[in-house]
């Protein structure tokens, strides 16, 4: 909380507390909670850390609604429309006098939150949570005064509203609400109805502030994913400004861009641009945009692991930001190092770069060695390929071409090391091995020959028109994903049953519905028997043996690249191994392996 | 009266094509499919689908008046144009447009039991290979 206190925030927002006893309203794992006076003190320290570094506090309350109860076996709703996720809880539609408790226990939640210290409180319908299920007319069937038309639906926020500042006062009270839904196909609002409601919030009095988000976690597309290009919800803000009369307008959806939020700014379409995960991957920020120092801003790139760690029952982490939640143990900088050495880092992917950059900020000189004519390993590939947002992984590559730059690390390109490393470099005290994974490319040969997976996605390997891909995982997916993108027929043979088994939980979704859209065959849970000239061999459902005609097979089945392991254990006094180079993973991993080790080197 | 009538037999038939799917759930486990306007008016019939227990007709067809009557695990809801487009859809593995009209939400998905009833009836996998072993658009 430090850390976030100090980021330089005009506004700082507490993460949502759940207002009732009940936890009818807790969202997830460890959430903060608002019901009791027991918890102010703990709140009181928060105001205080915001505080001292100048920001406006404000406390969140979260309810999650139909998202909730995460402790029990229900959660509550105001009418009992099913679930369309298998994740959350069986419906109960609340009674009236148990809608009275809940506006009544948000009203105490906010009371507590001054008392805490806090100048002001949020209440929150981000990602559908409970005010967002009143005011959809998908969550609310309600035939009493809480449902029916617009007018009807929003008496709960209006409720809400009323006895909330009935409780704080002249403090300022913002709302959260949804510009779009994105439910149109469950019968949602439509984005005429959001504006609606927030006229009628507006027209209410007492709210002073509307922080306008989009979209349900039902929703088809993830408003915040890295497939929505920045600035896309753009429009919505701009239309919300005509409702909004004096209320300012916070914003931040899909917008990690200061520049554009400054021209939003500027242009009169927000007041306040709102931001959290890119502060969660650099806190720093904001202090370095002010120093002139945006190339040595760390990107957040929308992977989402943050959220999908958080709904997993995990405390949240970040794959930009290695120190994220271990601040205490880590460090918020690493530390000077005791002693000097001189580091050699082979490997240019994220594990080695991040290791790089995190030694030599420790005073360690770092050479970077790497045997392709260009930085960035897996990482670029992969950036190369992406069909999300690729820019997303390039500004990454950017953070770190100019940390390399700015910290003086000398990197070799074309510099592949053997047994020749201690002749090259007599006088490097460690060795941090961060070679990546390598393609293996044994399989059993009867005819066939098997093409590298990464060497496809570098170009150095061209593919025929009918690709057999073995291998469902993600790289498995990237090349064939590419190549179907290019109209080349594409079947991918993965063992285990599912495809996408090493991507992470937000990005899966993307993959599947690509390999269903763009064409591409799957034969999931099969055994390869053999490579032979007219394409693969499988074993597949009921022992049945198959070919699969391919004019090229391609392998995208990852080892450790860790040869030089053996090569250099008694050249060096010190030597490390990291990232994909102990086993292949993914792109968190690797950079957190590398921060852990830079900072202790 | 008359699309229901067609929905539903669009929906067997589909049903029919693509029991393979269903194998792997526990010999409790019902399915609702359901044409939309008949979910939509809350009245009409629905079949219900009990792919593994051998004591009970495969596929019945039951009065609809609300899901909360309906004793299924989960429900499909579609309208019959959709799954005209499903059943027309011959292209090996149909399983792969089924997927689509869920994510595209032209088939709509409904659970009825608690995410641990759901694991009890071993859904895991089968909701996993339709496109709805995920959490959420912003958890995955
Ligand atoms: C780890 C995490 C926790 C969040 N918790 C809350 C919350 O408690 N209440 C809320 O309204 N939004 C919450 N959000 C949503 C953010 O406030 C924000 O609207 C969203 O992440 C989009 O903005 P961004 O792209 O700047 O991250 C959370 C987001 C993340 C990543």
């Amino acid at each position: 909380m430090q850390v976030i206190a100090a980021t330089g925030c005009g506004i700082i927002t507490n993460q949502g507390a759940y207002p009732d006893p009940r936890g009818e309203g807790k969202a997830y794992y460890r959430q903060i909670a608002l019901y009791d006076d027991k918890f102010i003190p703990q709140f009181a320290k928060i105001a205080a850390l915001i505080h001292e570094n100048g920001g406006v506090a404000i406390q969140q309350i979260l309810h999650a609604g139909r998202y909730g109860g995460i402790d029990l076996g229900y959660c509550v709703q105001p009418s009992e429309i099913p679930q369309t996720l298998p994740h959350f809880r069986p419906p109960r539609e609340m009674s009236k006098a148990e809608i009275r408790l809940t506006v009544k226990e948000h009203a105490a939640a906010a009371r507590r939150s001054i008392q805490a210290g806090f100048d002001g409180v949020e209440v929150t319908s981000f990602m559908g949570y409970f005010m967002a299920n009143f005011l959809s007319k998908f969550t609310n069937k309600r035939t009493d005064e809480y449902g029916g038309p617009v007018e009807k639906r929003a008496r709960f926020m209006v409720e809400i509203i009323k006895e909330i500042k009935e409780a704080i006062g002249d403090r300022p009270l913002c709302l959260r609400l949804n510009g779009a839904e994105l439910m149109d196909e469950f019968g949602g609002n439509t984005e005429e109805e959001c504006l609606e409601m927030i006229r009628i919030a507006v027209e209410t009095g007492g709210v002073d502030m509307i922080s306008l988000v989009v979209g349900w976690q039902e929703s088809r597309i993830s408003s915040i994913g890295r497939d929505v290009k920045p600035g896309h919800w753009n429009y919505l803000a701009k239309n919300a400004k005509k409702v909004t009369g004096n209320v300012p307008i916070a914003f931040g959806v899909r917008l990690p861009d200061a520049a554009m939020a400054d021209e939003l700014i500027a242009g009169g379409v927000i007041d306040f641009f709102e931001i959290c995960r890119p502060l969660l991957a650099d806190p720093q920020r904001l202090h370095k945009y002010a120093a002139g120092r945006e190339a040595e801003i760390k990107p957040c790139i929308g992977c989402l692991l943050c959220l999908s760690r958080l709904f997993r029952d995990l405390p949240y982490l970040c794959t930009s930001n290695p120190v994220l939640g271990h601040e205490v143990e880590l460090g918020a900088e690493p530390e000077e190092a005791p002693l000097k050495k001189k580091v050699a880092v082979i490997g240019s992917g994220p594990a080695g770069l991040e290791c790089a950059i995190t030694a030599a900020q420790r005073g360690h000189a770092v050479i970077v060695l790497e045997k392709e004519d260009q930085i960035g390993g897996q990482l670029r590939l992969m950036a190369e390929h992406d069909l999300a947002n690729k820019e997303d992984l390039f500004d990454l590559l950017r953070y770190y071409r100019a940390m390399l730059g700015k910290l003086g690390v000398e990197v070799k390109l074309n510099a592949a090391v053997g047994p020749n490393f201690r002749k090259l470099y007599p006088d490097v005290d460690a060795v941090v091995l961060a070679t990546g994974a390598k393609i293996s490319t044994d399989y059993p040969l009867a005819g066939g020959q098997v093409a590298d997976g990464l060497d496809v996605l570098r170009g150095k390997t061209q593919a025929g028109e009918k690709v057999a891909v073995l291998g469902g995982g993600k790289v498995g997916l990237y090349i064939a994903e590419n190549l179907a993108g290019k109209g080349k027929q594409v079947m991918i043979i993965e063992s285990e049953q599912h495809l996408a088994g090493d991507v992470m939980p937000t990005a899966k979704w993307r993959h599947i519905s690509l390999v269903k859209n763009l064409g591409i065959e799957a034969f999931t849970g099969a055994r390869i028997k053999e490579i032979c000239e007219a394409g693969v061999l499988i074993i597949y459902k009921n022992n049945e043996t198959v070919l699969v005609e391919a004019d090229t097979v391609i392998s995208s089945r990852r080892d450790a690249d860790s040869s030089l392991l053996d090569t250099l254990e008694f050249a060096v006094d010190e030597l490390h191994c990291i990232g994909d180079a102990v086993k292949p993973r993914g792109l968190y991993q690797a950079i957190h392996e590398g921060y852990r080790l830079g900072a202790k080197l | 009266m008359e699309l229901a009538k067609k929905a539903n037999g669009l929906w067997r038939s589909w049903i029919e094509d693509n029991m393979a799917l269903f194998a792997g759930l526990s010999s409790s486990a019902q399915i609702g499919f359901l044409a939309k306007d008949v979910f939509e008016n809350q009245g009409g019939s629905a079949l219900i689908l009990r792919p593994n227990q051998a004591a009970l007709p495969l596929i019945e067809e039951v009065g609809f008046t609300g899901f909360r009557k309906l004793p299924v695990d989960i429900i499909f809801v579609a309208p019959s144009a959709v799954l005209e487009s499903l059943s027309s859809d011959n292209a090996p593995g149909k399983e792969g447009s089924f997927y689509k009209l869920i994510r595209k939400r032209e088939i709509i998905f409904f659970t009825l039991a608690s995410p641990p009833e759901l694991e009890e009836k071993n859904y895991a996998d089968f909701l996993e290979s339709i496109g709805l072993g995920h959490i959420g658009t912003c958890a995955g």
